[in-house]
């Protein structure tokens, strides 16, 4: 149907085509044929009668020349005015019609020529009258016959003027005939042939069309009788759904009644009836208004309740939820759906459901919860207890090795040397001097007393060292402890620390350690804003980091064990990324190494990891573990905010969060 | 014919009279016919030369007589004549005294006038 459309459409433009090309042919043609036979023409015809008139008043000067006597003059004469007078008057007709300016001054010339031919001809004939025939023959051969040549003259140029004139605008109008009738038959050819065209496409698309309509109907057919079944159906089914709507409302254990917004009840169910004990008579009379009044009774706030239903009638039943009270101690939950029929509200439904069993048993889950917070927390002092424990043990662990290396150092002290060195000055206290001077040892003595001063000072340095180690140890054991008292309090004292001193420091308690098993510590620390943070906290974390990288290069038995530690930062917080080349942690543990308990070593508690993460979200940071897999190293980052979170926004951190990083 | 002197005493009436060169020619009223309506040019081996005045008694009454004509029928009839090529057109003057002297001065020249007044005239014939 489009194409035809098409079609015809384009037929239409085709024939609005011609018609505006044949109708500027046609104003051509019009316009070549008016010039022709508006001015050509008549020009031609008037000029014809002008050298039928000039010729004439040629013959009638001669007439009356030969004039038999005066009355023949005298008639010749008055002929001759009458030619004149039509002369002039075709002359005039010319100049009107000729339409361009070389036309016209040939018009005037002539128009000049005849009146001069025709003073000269009155003056002949005049002297003809008066006998003076010899001046009138002069004036004949002068004047007359002059004058009437230059008048043929300028009729043969008029003549010549207006036949090549007509010539060319009856060659244009030829050719423009001859150009709108080649157009027009081209175009009457095409046009039919696209028309016919047209026609038969037409015609193949009613034949489509009549096909297509007699396959919908066909089909308009089936789908009747498949709509006639499917309502058989239907009717069937809502017959069925009827029996099931009825016995569902009935097994419900709540109150169900359905009214429309005339006060009218639609439906009910028995449970409804029972909950409210709700008068046979009553519901015969369907009046959903008087079951209120009636069911307002029993409620504790009658006035209130009857104010919500009058509520629910003007907002047309508008969805709500609330909770009556009844005299009587039940707790009823009141559901209030809308009932629509397309858009338009025609009813509502209104669901009551006996809560007060379920109220008592709230109040004791209550009393319930409120007893397993307390155990819980109990149960996190517990936890803490024994992560302070396992930090106080690491801790110990480094103060063990220090009084070990102290005690080791001291036994193997050169202090012995010093005694020696006494004794044998003793021995030579009589000859000190020989002794110092002739004495093979006494000249010796001096530059070994030089060595063993020095030995003993780096002895002593190194004692030092250790002492000093161990000190710091033992102020952190201090510090875990006063940590676990802030742990029991919940909050910490915050202080404005630097990040790399916490790690460097962090290093150092571990330095024994990762020193023994040939861990080689690589620092990349960048440029990092100081925090305001419980440092305790922190430390323990990167204790524990530290402590868990030294054991998974130690794990994995190779030579080149390294542990990276990165600090970075930016204006929100800072990042501390704890990197080893260890065991690696496989894909399934890493969403449960921070659980409580969860532990790959022996010996662990399976409890620093979780203390960690549990200090991390207490100071607003978190703690991440990624692994590429088995064997290739584990990265542990620690992120921390720049300032703690506010007491109330701090995370209350539960097993159950951590069990998920 | 007689050459008649001027302010002759002969009784008036018209006459066809000429140049004193035409004396001794004498014209019946055939000849008078033939020359005054151009079918004879020549009188005496000259070219015959019609003066004639615009209007006259005399003139009037001559050709009236002979030829049948009024001046003005005569004017016509040589007008047509010399339109034609027939010949030459007689000389019209305003008065019959400058005719008669014209024809006095022209050889060959004739004019109608009262045989009265045709002094140094010839007499071609009366009336």
């Amino acid at each position: 149907m489009l194409l035809t459309a098409l079609c015809f459409t384009l037929i239409a433009l085709g024939v609005a085509g011609i018609t505006v090309v044949s109708r500027k042919y046609s104003r051509q043609g019009t316009r070549q044929t008016q010039t022709l036979t508006g001015e050509f023409l008549p020009g031609l015809m008037t000029l014809a009668r002008l050298q039928d008139a000039t010729l004439n008043l040629k013959s009638l000067n001669y007439q009356f020349a030969l004039a038999r006597d005066e009355a023949a003059m005298s008639e010749q004469r008055r002929a001759f005015h009458a030619t004149t007078e039509q002369v002039t008057r075709g002359v005039a007709q010319l100049k009107v019609l000729a339409q361009d300016e070389p036309t016209q001054h040939l018009i005037a010339d002539f128009a000049v020529d005849v009146q001069s031919y025709c003073r000269h001809a009155e003056k002949f004939q005049a002297e003809l009258s008066a006998g003076e025939f010899e001046k009138a023959m002069a004036s004949l051969d002068q004047q007359v016959s002059p004058a009437q040549k230059r008048i043929e003259t300028q009729l043969e140029a008029l003549d010549d003027r207006y036949f090549r004139l007509s010539d060319a605008a009856g060659t244009r109008t030829t050719t423009v005939l001859a150009q709108s009738n080649r157009f027009g038959l081209l175009a009457t050819i095409a046009l039919t042939g696209f028309t016919l065209f047209c026609l038969s496409v037409t015609l193949a698309a009613i034949r489509a069309l009549l096909a297509q309509v007699e396959r919908r109907d066909a089909e308009r057919q089936a789908a009747q009788n498949t709509l006639e079944k499917r309502v058989e159906e239907r009717t069937e089914e809502l017959a069925a759904s009827l029996s099931v709507l009825d016995a569902t409302l009935n097994s419900t254990a709540d109150g169900i009644l359905a009214t429309d917004f005339s006060g009218r009840v639609v439906c009910q169910n028995a449970k409804f009836v029972a909950m409210w004990g709700i008068p046979a008579e009553m519901m015969k009379r369907g009046d959903a208004i008087e079951m209120a009044a009636f069911v307002a009774s029993g409620v504790k706030d009658s006035d209130q309740f009857l104010q919500r239903i009058e509520e629910l009638y003007a907002n047309r039943g508008e969805a709500t939820f609330d909770v009556i009270e009844l005299v009587d101690g039940r707790i009823f939950e009141r559901y209030i759906q809308p009932q629509f029929a397309g858009e338009e509200r025609t009813g509502m439904v209104v669901n009551f459901r006996d809560i007060t069993e379920r109220k008592r048993s709230e109040a004791e889950l209550e009393g319930t919860h409120r007893r397993l917070l307390e155990i819980s927390r109990q149960a996190g002092m517990a936890e803490v207890a024994t992560s302070v424990l396992h930090n106080v043990g690491n801790v110990l662990n480094s103060v063990n090795i220090s009084c070990s290396v102290v005690a080791d150092k001291v036994r193997k002290s050169r202090i012995g040397s010093v005694a020696k060195t006494a004794s044998l000055l003793r021995e030579h206290a009589h000859d000190l001097g020989a002794f110092f001077t002739s004495d093979p040892t006494g000249l010796k003595l001096p530059d070994f007393l030089g060595k063993l001063a020095g030995l003993l000072s780096k002895e002593q340095a190194d004692v030092l060292q250790e002492l000093q180690l161990l000190g710091q140890n033992i102020e952190h054991i201090n510090d875990i402890v006063a940590m676990q008292q802030n742990y029991a309090r919940v909050s910490g004292v915050a202080e404005i620390i630097d990040v790399v001193d916490l790690v460097e420091d962090s290093l150092r308690m571990n330095a024994g350690a990762l020193t023994r098993h040939e861990v080689q510590p690589t620092r990349e620390y960048g440029e990092v804003p100081p925090i305001t943070v419980e440092k305790h906290k922190v430390l323990q974390i990167l204790v524990n980091l530290i402590r868990n990288a030294k054991y998974a290069c130690d794990e994995s038995g190779r030579d080149d064990k390294r542990l990276t530690v990165q600090v970075t930062g930016d204006n929100e917080g800072v990042r501390i990324a704890i990197v080893d080349n260890g065991v690696g942690i496989p894909a399934e543990n890493l969403t449960r190494i921070f659980s409580h308990g969860f532990t790959t070593r022996k010996d662990g508690h399976g409890f620093g990891l979780h203390s960690a993460v549990l200090a991390a979200h207490e100071m607003g940071g978190r703690l991440t573990a990624r692994s590429p897999g088995v064997g290739a190293g584990a990265t542990f980052t620690l992120e921390l905010p720049i300032t703690p979170p506010r007491e109330g926004a701090k995370l209350t951190a539960t097993h159950a969060e951590f069990a998920i990083l | 014919m007689s050459l008649l002197p001027c302010g002759g005493s002969l009784q008036a009436a018209p006459a066809l009279a000429g140049n004193a060169g035409l004396l001794g020619q004498t014209l019946d009223a055939d000849g008078v016919r033939a020359v005054l309506l151009g079918k004879k040019i020549t009188l005496g081996g000259v070219r015959v030369v019609i003066a004639m005045a615009r209007t006259g008694n005399a003139q009037n009454a001559f050709l009236q007589s002979h030829i049948g004509m009024t001046t003005s029928q005569f004017q016509n009839h040589w007008r047509r004549l010399f339109m034609t090529g027939g010949g030459t057109a007689p000389k019209i003057f305003e008065t019959e005294t400058d005719a008669r002297k014209f024809a006095a001065e022209t050889p060959g020249a004739i004019v109608i006038t009262d045989s009265a007044n045709a002094t140094g005239l010839a007499i071609l014939s009366a009336n």
